[in-house]
C-alpha cells in the first residue's frame, strides 16, 4: 500500500506518514482512515472544500483549516515532500524537510507539563 | 443529579481540542486545567473596597480573579503552546434607600497565547524588527524563539464564550515573524 496522499496540521502542513487504504471519489487521491469518514465515499478535506452539510464533529477542524489556509493572513509552511496540485490555492511555502528530522513525537518535555 | 456544562467547554473547548489534534501529534499529550467552579464564588474574590457597615453607605465593590483555563501541548513542529485565560471580574452592588440592592458586574477577560518555536528550526525574520506588532513581544533564548501575546475581551457577564477563531488566528500570525533556513522546494 502506499503512504496517505493528505496532509495533517493546522498551521502548518505535514506528509501524513500513515498506509493509505481508500481511494477518495471526489479527488482520486488514495488516504488513510484518518482522513476519510467510514461512512462517507471522499475524504475530509475534499468534504472541507464543499459546502455540503455533514454532520461529523472532526470536519469543522478540516473546514477551519481550509478558511485558515485561504484567506487568513500570511503564509503558511509546509515541511514535507510532494505537495501536490491539490493544494494551490492554499497560501503555502514548502520546504523539504521531513518531519523525522524536527521532531521526535515520542520526546515530550514532561518537566514542562503539570503535575497532574 | 445532572448538571450542565459550562458553555465554553461544550462550544470551545472540545472544538479546540478537534482543531487542534490536526498539528498536535498522535502521541503528543496536552495538559489543560479547566476551572469547574462558578464565578464569583468566595474563594476567588480578591479585594473588598467598602464594606457595608450600615447607615447609608451601602457602596460595595468585589472584586475577583477567576483562572479559567491553562492549556499546554507541544506541536508537530516542537513549538509549545501555552494558553492562559484569567477573567478579572467586578461586582459592584448598592442598595438605594428604601433597601433595593442593585448590582453590576463587569467581567474583563485576558487570553495570554505563548509560543515558543523550536530555534534550530526556525530563525526571526529579517523584516521582523521587534516593533513590527507592538503587541507581540517577543524573547529569544539559546533554543527557542519565543513569542507572546494577550487578548482582552470585555463582556457584560463571566459566562462570555472565549473567541477561538481569534486564537487560532494570533497563533498562525506568529508564524510570518519566522522563517526557515532550509532551500525551498
Amino acid at each position: 500500500m502506499s503512504q496517505c496522499e493528505a496532509k495533517r496540521g493546522l498551521f502548518t502542513l505535514y506528509d501524513c506518514t500513515k498506509e493509505a487504504n481508500r481511494t477518495c471519489a471526489e479527488c482520486g487521491r488514495t488516504v488513510c482512515n484518518e482522513h476519510m469518514s467510514i461512512s462517507q465515499s471522499t475524504c475530509y478535506e475534499c468534504q472541507a472544500k464543499s459546502t455540503a452539510e455533514i454532520d461529523d464533529p472532526h470536519l469543522h477542524a478540516y473546514r477551519l483549516r481550509q478558511v485558515m489556509m485561504t484567506k487568513h493572513k500570511g503564509q503558511s509552511i509546509h515541511f514535507g515532500t510532494a505537495l501536490s496540485e491539490y493544494y494551490d490555492l492554499y497560501d503555502i511555502s514548502s520546504f523539504d524537510i521531513k518531519l523525522a528530522k524536527i521532531t521526535d513525537m515520542a520526546d515530550s518535555p514532561d518537566e514542562l507539563f503539570f503535575d497532574s | 443529579m445532572l448538571k450542565d456544562v459550562n458553555n465554553n467547554i461544550r462550544h470551545v473547548i472540545y472544538p479546540l481540542l478537534e482543531v487542534l489534534s490536526l498539528e498536535v501529534g498522535h502521541k503528543q499529550p496536552v495538559a489543560m486545567r479547566i476551572n469547574f467552579n462558578k464565578p464569583l464564588s468566595l474563594e476567588d474574590v480578591t479585594e473588598v473596597h467598602g464594606e457595608n457597615t450600615g447607615g447609608r453607605n451601602t457602596d460595595k465593590s468585589s472584586f475577583y480573579v477567576y483562572k479559567v483555563l491553562d492549556f499546554y501541548t507541544t506541536f508537530l513542529d516542537n513549538s509549545r503552546l501555552h494558553i492562559n485565560v484569567i477573567d478579572n471580574i467586578r461586582k459592584r452592588s448598592r442598595a438605594n434607600p428604601r433597601g433595593k440592592i442593585k448590582q453590576k458586574i463587569k467581567l474583563k477577560r485576558r487570553i495570554i497565547i505563548s509560543l515558543s518555536f523550536d530555534k534550530t528550526l526556525y530563525q526571526l525574520s529579517p523584516d521582523y524588527n521587534g516593533t513590527s506588532s507592538s503587541i507581540v513581544k517577543t524573547s529569544i533564548s539559546d533554543n527557542s524563539i519565543k513569542m507572546r501575546t494577550m487578548i482582552k475581551q470585555t463582556a457584560g457577564d463571566s459566562v462570555a464564550e472565549l473567541p477561538m477563531v481569534e486564537l487560532l488566528k494570533t497563533i498562525k500570525s506568529f508564524y510570518q515573524y519566522l522563517t526557515i533556513e532550509a532551500q525551498a522546494t
